[in-house]
């Protein structure tokens, strides 16, 4: 149901005249479930996208840097115009929501130009990632004190922006980009309730994860990166059973990039050269011990909640049984590459064949795209490491044509008979 | 409370932009205005338009400048580091120490970081690489095409930038603007030695073209040949020169008139005894020092009418050109 508010608003006038709910109680009923879609997230977004244009579009007039505008004059038309803006938003913010909230974004916008501009006058080539954090941090907290989506979306596009640079740029691993990250976005999730957001920060925060042990040490890379993914996914198995309402969304979505992290890392640990360079975490430096432990200790902790509160599942023991792939070679040194290649390829071939089995038998599209994807990428994957011959290659493709057809037939069998027993 | 949270939000943003620029044109204002004699290349900036990347004698200094303490110790990138400053009567600077601690007194001083790890005895460890944060100069869309064009290209006669920078009590230097050398150079290669060849046939003859490319007549005083003329070594190259041979002693000055656009052309075999360095105790020719060893050719003491240093590009001695 793409608003279930607007159902409920159709609805309720036929209960009241069945008698089911008095008047009242329909009122009652239609406060407890807001419209979110009221809220107009799309225009709100495309208001915002608008003020991030008309933002650049001031930044690079200003970059023309005209000789005949000295510099007194250039500062006064920045500061003036984002003293204005600034008034206007805020004037508006009670009355006119949208345009207040596009107002507050064009002065970011402005912001950011200002702080150019001011680079420009003075020649200032000093660390030029600062100027990215100043701004970012601007925009966080208009994120907070707003509180503000789009400004929000702003932020990670900033600080991501802030941290490419210094690693790309200058090899700086950038700790704080992290912590940042967790102490800044991840609770404004939660002043939000912003699904967005959720999956957003989620997926910001493991390219800041993967940045950031790639320039301590890049072998500690698919480690941390598998670990953290694997506590995420299980932080979501326990929201989602334990709790309701928005902390059980929010814990689905957070998990969303976690998963996609997690098949990466999967995929890539199934060749045997690549996982053998992966895996092996050196520990040479305390930091390296950190990003390592701290992620497998909350990984454990979070499965040993989800066995205490009995939430056994198939998938939950998979995750764990990469975990401790993963954690093996590193703790003990011992790492037999054949077989580990040969366990993450069943690894994923399993996952694929379960989403292709699941999709199809409940009619779950994206279960069943997501099986046949990952299928298809592993068959590929394995084309010239394991089939030698183009017999034994067609053989492959034709089993593997077959099997997605088959799958595809039942997953629209299935699909006709929800239908019928819906309607 | 949420109402003071937003304001506190937007006295932010006005706040910093306004600390950034104040901070800065209180240095424009009250800071010490030395000269740095610079040579331009031409990128442009994403978000900043045109611009001119800065390169001076001063973005790579010589490691024996660092100060005793440090000679053992490994600088990290980043690593903040103070370079005094010594001031000539045309306000133009030279480097004199670099130190990590800020120095006392009136000295002048300018602050920068440096630019890669520095480890004594390890590859490039006789160099510092230091940024300074005077490296980019904006100009207006087009004009950094202009800049560059005037500045000249390799091959080509070449005038130097030099750049009025001001500079604040704790080294912070901001650019001001910039003038136009009065004399512009050319350096060329005559005759390049053979790859075997005798030791004293091991250096290049050298070719430097001087000209007045100022608005202004210019005299200068000038000895016989090119006794006018000093090596000046830069980044590791040993300092221990024979210079000017004891003719160039007894070589009498004579005032030369340039008007504006007169150039003139000075031959330097550097095969020549007087060009020879003192390199691991013994005299030898520049055509047989090592690679990373490089010179630049610079007039001895120009007149104060002349407004910067007259020095060629960075050479070695077999006739490679920077």
């Amino acid at each position: 149901m793409k608003n279930p508010h607007a159902w409920l608003k159709k609805e309720l006038p036929h209960w009241i005249q069945d008698g089911i709910i008095d008047s009242e109680q329909a009122g009652q009923i239609l406060s407890r479930y807001p419209d979110r879609h009221s809220l107009s997230w799309g225009k709100i977004l495309i208001s915002a996208f608008g003020a991030v244009m008309v933002g650049l579009g001031i930044i690079l007039l200003f970059a023309y840097n005209w000789e005949a505008m000295g510099r007194f004059s250039k500062m006064s038309v920045i500061l003036g115009a984002l003293v204005i803006t600034h008034v206007f938003a805020y004037k508006t913010r009670l009355k006119n929501h949208h345009l207040s909230e596009s107002l507050f974004i064009l002065a970011t916008m402005l912001f950011g130009a200002g702080i150019w501009l001011i680079a420009q006058i003075y020649h200032i080539d000093e660390h030029y990632p600062n100027a990215f954090l100043l701004w970012g941090f601007a925009a966080l907290m208009l994120a907070w004190t707003l509180p503000s989506l789009p400004q929000a979306i702003l932020t990670v596009a900033l600080l991501m922006i802030w941290h490419f640079t210094e690693v790309l740029d200058f090899d700086f691993a950038t700790h704080h980009a992290l912590l940042l990250i967790l102490i800044g976005l991840f609770p404004l999730i939660w002043r939000l309730q912003s699904p967005v957001l959720a999956r957003l920060v989620s997926a910001a925060f493991f390219v800041s994860l993967g940045l950031t042990t790639a320039t301590v040490d890049e072998h500690l890379t698919a480690s941390t990166l598998l670990l953290v993914s694997a506590s995420f996914i299980f932080f979501s198995f326990w929201s989602s059973s334990q709790v309701t309402g928005w902390l059980s969304r929010t814990g689905v979505e957070l998990a969303k990039p976690a998963w996609l992290v997690l098949l990466v890392m999967l995929f890539l640990m199934s060749f045997g050269d690549v996982s053998d360079d992966l895996i092996k975490v050196r520990f040479r430096e305390p930091i390296e011990s950190f990003y390592f432990y701290v992620p497998l200790i909350l990984s454990q902790l979070l499965f040993a909640w989800l066995m205490l509160t009995r939430q056994f599942s198939l998938i939950t023991f998979v995750i764990e049984l990469i975990v401790l792939l993963v954690v093996l070679p590193s703790v003990f040194a011992v790492y037999p590459v054949q077989l580990y290649s040969l366990i993450f390829n069943l690894l994923l071939l399993g996952l694929s064949i379960g989403l292709i089995y699941q999709g199809s038998h409940y009619a779950d599209t994206r279960k069943m795209i997501w099986g046949s994807l990952i299928f298809t990428v592993l068959v590929f994957a394995r084309y010239t490491d394991l089939f030698d011959s183009l017999i034994s290659r067609a053989i492959a493709f034709l089993i593997v044509g077959g099997v997605l057809f088959f799958a595809g037939t039942v997953l629209n069998r299935n699909r006709g008979r929800n239908r019928k027993v819906s309607s | 409370m949420k109402k003071l949270f937003l304001i506190v939000a937007i006295i932010f943003q006005l706040g910093a932009l306004l600390w950034m620029a104040l901070s800065r044109e209180y240095v424009v204002q009250t800071g010490e205005v030395v000269k740095v004699q610079t040579a331009p290349i031409d990128p442009r900036d994403l978000f900043r338009g045109d611009f001119v990347r800065l390169d001076y004698d001063l973005s790579s200094l010589p490691a024996r400048l660092l100060e005793q303490h440090l000679h053992d110790q490994e600088l990290k990138k980043g690593q903040v580091l103070y370079v005094t400053l010594q001031k000539d009567s045309r306000g133009l600077v030279q480097a004199m120490a670099v130190s990590d601690i800020s120095p006392a007194g009136n000295e002048l001083f300018i602050r920068g970081r440096l630019l890669r790890d520095w480890v004594k005895n390890k590859y490039n460890a006789s160099t510092l690489a230091i940024k300074y944060g005077i490296e980019q100069y904006f100009v207006e869309q087009g004009k950094g095409i202009d800049i560059e064009n005037r500045r000249g290209r390799r091959n080509e006669l070449q005038t130097p930038m030099i750049m009025h920078v001001a500079l604040s009590n704790s080294g912070t230097a901001i650019i001001k603007h910039h003038e136009w050398g009065d004399f512009a150079v050319k350096l060329t290669v005559k005759r390049q030695p053979e790859r075997d060849a005798e030791i004293t046939e091991a250096s290049a003859v050298l070719q430097l073209e001087i000209k007045n490319v100022s608005q202004r007549n210019q005299i200068l005083p000038l000895k016989e040949g090119t006794c006018s003329f000093r090596m000046r070594s830069i980044k590791s190259a040993p300092q221990q020169l024979v210079l000017q041979g004891e003719n160039c002693k007894q070589s009498p000055l004579q005032e030369v008139a340039f008007k504006s656009g007169d150039s003139r052309t000075f031959t330097f075999d550097l095969n020549q005894p007087q060009w020879h360095v003192l390199y691991k105790d013994a005299l030898t020719p520049m055509g047989k020092l090592p690679w990373e060893y490089r010179f630049r050719l610079i007039f001895d003491s120009p007149p104060e009418s002349v407004n910067g240093d007259i020095i060629s590009q960075a050479f070695h001695g077999r006739g490679q050109i920077d």
